[in-house]
């Protein structure tokens, strides 16, 4: 658990923030009157007489209640989800790693989940997707009416890799992401994956809690994902930002595009 | 010595007769030649066409495998439809969700949809799906 600051906005209120951050409409009061708001409170009085560039301190109790990964027959599956409400400001990251089998046009072996990005954010599940969810998450999860806020899905698998290539070793690192502006603060994550070999035998890994130096690297790969407005190229390994019509290697990835990463303070 | 003449006249008139015939033949089965190279034009669910930009006569090279998304990489048989800008390219990958059917074995139409704003190389099956992405699949269609 941690709090947010959040600077309010033109048009912005206590509900309405709470919501953006799982709540319920009607629970603006646990905001209202959390102890880190007792300033803002005297000064302000009520909540309908918030002040744009006010900062409001909401509480992030969120936390995962299901894990639940079952192994595939070239590959494994893994549901997660969290406790409260959607939330337009909590989404999910996952960043893998892809061992000997990179696919798809992003041939890194390293990625920031949709390792060829579907959109220019860092976040697991596009905006259109949080609006529509995909009807295999909805099968998966067992939940027609499924909130993708609060689900993070995924079914990752491999041909069996060629005896000289050795045993594919598909790792992720998934996460709640709280979103404040461009600041990303990730908490809760869980390494999980899975090891195919050359025989096509498939054994499911974790989920378990990721090592200090994992944190780390999940955050890294985050600060250097890649979103839609870059371009890789396969020749060169480089890439390249798409800025108008001017091409430069300067400044990579999210990082660059102003994000933020951190873990829960 | 008049049965000889008698019969050498039948044949000549059986070669004259043939001849044309012949021709006939060989056209009627380039013909069908075309009909059968490009019977995949036919394969076609207009619904679906009518909801994509792009619509292709494809067959699967290799299942790559999954991530979030899936990609399949395959061969290009025939355009039916396409009103993108993108000329595609004889082999190409086609995405679909992770947790959903990819681009068969064999042949088959495919309906596709940009796979995200910023790229006009990169598709993804209707729906990242091959349920409402796929029609028409002919998996013994001969080998990949």
């Amino acid at each position: 658990m941690y709090h947010e600051d959040v600077k309010v906005k033109n048009g912005e209120t206590v509900s309405g923030i709470g919501a953006d951050f799982g709540y319920r409409i009607t629970e603006w009061h646990k905001i209202w009157d959390d102890p880190k708001n007792a300033p803002l409170v005297k000064k302000r009085g009520k909540p309908e007489h918030l002040q744009i560039d006010d900062v409001v301190w909401v509480k992030i109790p969120w936390h995962t209640v299901t894990r639940r990964l079952t192994a595939d027959a070239n590959g494994a599956s893994f549901l997660v989800q969290r406790n409260g409400q959607a939330g337009k400001r909590i989404n999910w990251v996952q960043t893998v790693y892809r061992g000997n089998q990179p696919i798809g046009p992003n041939s890194s072996p390293f990625c920031v989940d949709a390792c060829t990005p579907d959109d220019d954010l860092p976040f697991y599940w596009t905006n259109a997707e949080v609006a529509s969810p995909p009807q295999w998450v909805k099968d998966f999860s067992g939940d027609p009416a499924v909130q993708l806020g609060k689900t993070f899905a995924d079914r990752a698998s491999r041909g069996a890799p060629a005896a000289g290539i050795g045993t594919t070793k598909w790792r992720a690192i998934v996460s709640i992401a709280v979103v404040n502006e461009k600041r990303v603060t990730v908490y809760d994550s869980w390494v999980w994956g899975f090891d195919l070999t050359s025989a096509g035998v498939a054994t499911k890994v974790g989920p378990r809690c990721p090592t200090p130096h994992e944190r780390q690297g999940h955050l890294q790969l985050l600060k250097g994902g890649l979103g839609t407005t870059w371009i890789f190229d396969l020749a060169t390994k480089f890439g390249f930002h798409v800025d108008g019509k001017v091409l430069s290697l300067l400044g990579f990835g999210f990082e660059a595009q102003g994000w933020t990463f951190r873990p829960a303070p | 010595m008049r049965r000889i003449v008698v019969l050498a006249a039948s044949f000549t008139l059986a070669a004259a007769s043939c001849a044309p015939a012949l021709a006939q033949t060989a056209q009627a089965d380039r013909q069908e030649q075309n009909v059968q190279e490009n019977h995949w034009r036919n394969l076609v669910d207009s619904k679906r066409a009518g909801a994509v930009s792009v619509v292709l006569r494809v067959r699967l090279l290799e299942r790559e495998g999954t991530d979030k998304i899936g990609w399949d990489r395959v061969r290009l048989i025939g355009v039916i439809k396409n009103s993108s800008h993108f000329t595609f390219p004889s082999e190409f990958e086609i995405a679909h969700y992770s947790g959903e059917p990819g681009v068969p074995d064999g042949e088959s139409t495919v309906y596709l949809e940009p796979y995200n704003a910023a790229s006009e190389s990169l598709w993804r099956l209707f729906g990242g799906s091959g349920k409402a992405g796929v029609s028409h699949g002919s998996a013994h269609a001969g080998p990949r």
